[in-house]
């Protein structure tokens, strides 16, 4: 298993490159700034020390000048020779020619001009205020060029000093950075829980592999692996249970898969495996072994626990090209596993993208149809197995499309449970069968019993227990009249919820019943706390009587008979059936040999013919 | 004011160039001569200090109209030296003089008895003879001067350390 990549601390060496840059142009900059005033410094000091040298002189000079004494002039001037910066000094008179000089050139020009790297200074030579002519004293710079080299190498050593501390505080800070910054990255891409990629993370692995695969024209496997019960693991032993549990399926998926693919949790009970792989069988080769590893039970402190799950798999670049196509095609693939019966794998093939855009239409126009009431309730009625009366019906959903004909339950009922349209539905039918019942009541029918089939989405509704007071209330039909119809599974989901439920529901005064009993994973244990009314045997075990099947039956009906509880069997086709059902002390039956589902008014008919031939 | 032009032409070469050229120039070079030590005294009076109760009225150059020097003393009538107006009189008509200027000839061999605030000049070398407060001599076509600081003393006058520099000798 690839572990989570651990970035290069970018922003710790960015921070470190860039402040030390930036400290360096500082310095740069400052040092520029100050050796540049003191260049303007040590000139003007300079300029100062000369000139004030020339003050002297020239108030030396003055006489001389006066009495036309050139050598005292010269002498004066030559006094400047331990003047170590000095280079020239050039004494003229009034009418501005040369009267003396030092240090000058005998040829050079008669005015004095300060080359590079000199300075010249002109002072007024003067005597009682009366002007005598001017001194000009040359000095070398050589000395502001010595100050500023000596200044510049103290700059630098300084800033040397400077540095080097800044650098011992920046690492100290980058270490800290960095550590962080890891940190950050580590949680950005990491689930808490199992300590694998999270989802941002796999889709960014997914996205490199993809890649990767690109240029090197392999293939990438993506699994989407869904755990088929973890809510009610979740719900019934505790969160804390269920991060365990998740732990423990982040092991055996890690240990199921090789060490170039990538697995991370994506959501709450959902895992995706990210692998470049040879071939297809490569492919399904890791799909099966994590369904293989999850099928074992893990040890929680509650005890031991299934965690099966649905395996959706799709190919890069067979089934599509980009990431989201990718994962939406794998997610497909889940759905068909899940469909299919949970606990298995399923491989995408282009199909299921039809199937899916089959799907959501069919999604679109039953909610039309629901809109502009285009769901028809029919009735099956029920017979007393003894007396071979009618006794009840069970009302069932029909959908007559308008181009497509009748659509059978079968394909609408899921597409409306998991699009929550269920419970609208699931209302609907209640108020209608309960309505249609009373309707039949007036219009002088014998007193029927009407069972309605309750969905998983229903129960959890808050407001269901008050929609069956107001279909009773609305219609006035005799709560013992009203039989709820509940599946086993759908019991199995949440124990608590459901039985709390039911006695709210019996203390009403309204019948339940469990439907398809004996086809799930029945605990008969619960059959005893459930204060149920009748067991439906499932029409399986109906339609293989009487050849095969009657040792479940009978075993149905006795245990029915141990409770107190009435038997009713659908599904009977045949007269055969139907007499060794009587035999066995079933109570009541339902099928296509006594009478198909049929419409309100059809039902009414029969009903009323039967009540006048009795 | 400066003296250096006139300097210029006690150069050996200059003067032997006069000498030997035309001496229809003799009168124009003893008016150069002339100008020239007047201005000297004219300086030396700059660097003087001068009692300060005569501060208030002008500078009185006392000297005889015969002397080679009165015409160039005479053209500086009016200047201002050491604050003082410049004035050029008559040494014969015994006023009070502040600088008193002997040709080599006429200066009396003994000190003069000594006058408070009077500078005496004497234009020329007189060896072994009193030679005033200042004396103006010739030395290698140059004009030079020496300075007499005790007959200043006497006097009451101090020099200023700059012309004693300048100076030939210093007594």
């Amino acid at each position: 298993m690839t572990p989570i990549p651990s970035s290069a601390p970018q922003i710790a060496r960015t921070l470190g490159v860039g402040q030390l840059a930036a400290a360096l142009s500082a310095l740069v900059f400052a040092g520029a700034i100050l050796l540049g005033y003191e260049w303007v410094s040590l000139r003007g000091a300079l300029a100062d020390e000369t000139r004030m040298q020339a003050a002297i002189v020239a108030e030396n000079v003055a006489a001389p000048l006066m009495f036309g004494d050139q050598d005292a002039a010269g002498e004066m001037l030559a006094s400047l020779r331990n003047a170590d910066q000095l280079r020239s000094a050039l004494l003229y008179s009034r009418d501005g020619q040369r009267f003396a000089s030092f240090g000058a050139r005998r040829t050079g020009p008669v005015e004095a001009e300060p080359a590079f790297g000199e300075l010249a200074v002109t002072q007024q030579v003067a005597y009682r205020g009366q002007v005598l002519g001017r001194l000009v004293l040359v000095t070398g710079t050589d000395r502001i060029l010595t100050g500023l080299l000596r200044y510049a190498g103290l700059l630098a050593l300084a800033s040397l000093g400077g540095l080097l501390l800044v650098t011992v505080v920046m690492h100290r800070t980058r270490a800290r950075v960095a550590v962080a910054e890891r940190e950050l990255h580590y949680l950005a891409n990491t689930d808490p829980v199992t300590g694998l990629h999270n989802r941002r993370a796999t889709y960014a692995s997914l996205e490199r592999a993809i890649a990767v695969q690109a240029g090197q024209g392999g293939q990438v496997a993506v699994l989407l692996i869904d755990l088929d019960n973890f809510k009610v693991i979740n719900d019934t032993a505790g969160h804390a249970a269920g991060d365990v549990l998740l732990q423990h399926v982040a092991a055996a998926l890690g240990t199921a898969i090789c060490e170039r693919a990538v697995v991370g949790r994506i959501g709450g009970d959902e895992f995706a495996i990210i692998a470049p792989v040879a071939d297809e069988a490569a492919a399904q080769a890791i799909g099966e072994a994590i369904v293989a590893a999850l099928r074992d039970p893990f040890l929680l402190e509650t005890g031991e626990v299934f965690a099966t799950a649905s395996v959706g798999l799709c190919l890069y670049p067979r089934d599509a090209a980009g990431m989201t196509e990718l994962l939406s095609r794998a997610d497909t693939a889940l759905y068909r596993a899940k469909s299919a019966g949970r606990n298995r794998m399923a491989v995408f093939v282009p199909e299921m993208t039809l199937a899916m855009q089959r799907r959501a239409q069919m999604e679109t126009e039953l909610r039309k149809a629901i809109e502009t009431g285009a769901l028809v309730p029919y009735y099956q009625p029920q017979f007393d197995c003894r007396t071979g009366a009618m006794v009840g019906v069970e009302a069932l959903l029909r959908w007559p499309h308008p181009q497509r004909g009748f659509i059978p339950p079968v394909e609408f009922i899921p597409v409306a449970e998991e699009s929550g349209l269920i419970v609208e539905l699931g209302r609907w039918v209640l108020h209608r069968a309960c309505a249609d019942v009373a309707a039949w009541d007036r219009a002088g029918a014998p007193p029927l019993t009407v069972a309605v089939n309750v969905s998983a989405r229903q129960l959890k509704e808050k407001g269901f227990l008050d929609d069956v007071r107001a279909a009773l209330h609305r219609s006035g039909l005799a709560p013992e009249r009203l039989e709820l119809e509940l599946t086993e599974s759908l019991l199995m989901d949440d124990v608590e919820a459901a039985v709390a439920f039911m006695h709210a529901v019996r203390a009403e005064g309204v019948r339940l019943s469990i439907d398809d009993f004996g086809t799930g994973y029945s605990s008969l244990a619960y059959l005893q706390s459930f204060p149920i009314n009748q067991l439906k045997v499932d029409r399986t075990f109906v339609q293989s009587l009487p050849a095969a099947g009657h040792t479940i039956a009978t075993a149905v009906i006795a245990l029915a008979r141990g409770f107190g509880l009435s038997v009713v069997a659908e599904g009977v086709e045949r007269p055969e059936q139907l007499d060794w059902l009587r035999a066995a002390g079933c109570d009541y039956a339902q099928g296509y040999l006594l009478g198909r589902p049929m419409p309100a008014a059809d039902l009414l008919a029969r009903a009323t013919t039967q009540a006048e031939a009795a | 004011m400066t003296v250096k032009g006139h300097a210029r032409h006690f150069a050996p070469r200059h003067l032997m160039a006069a000498a030997a050229l035309c001496c229809a120039f003799a009168c124009q070079a003893q008016n150069e001569d002339s100008r020239l030590k007047a201005a000297y005294i004219f300086n030396i009076s700059q660097f003087t200090t001068w009692p300060a109760a005569g501060a208030a009225r002008p500078l009185a150059v006392c000297a005889s109209p015969a002397h080679s020097l009165w015409t160039g003393l005479r053209e500086l009538e009016g200047k201002i030296a050491a604050g003082r107006p410049w004035n050029v009189i008559d040494a014969g008509q015994g006023r009070a003089c502040d600088i008193v200027v002997y040709s080599a000839a006429a200066a009396p061999n003994a000190a003069p008895p000594v006058v408070p605030g009077t500078l005496f000049v004497v234009d020329g070398a007189r060896p072994n003879r009193w030679q005033g407060t200042v004396t103006l001599v010739e030395e290698d076509a140059h004009l030079r001067f020496d300075i007499d600081t005790r007959e200043a003393a006497r006097a009451g006058l101090k020099f200023s350390s700059r012309l004693l520099q300048l100076a030939r000798n210093v007594l």
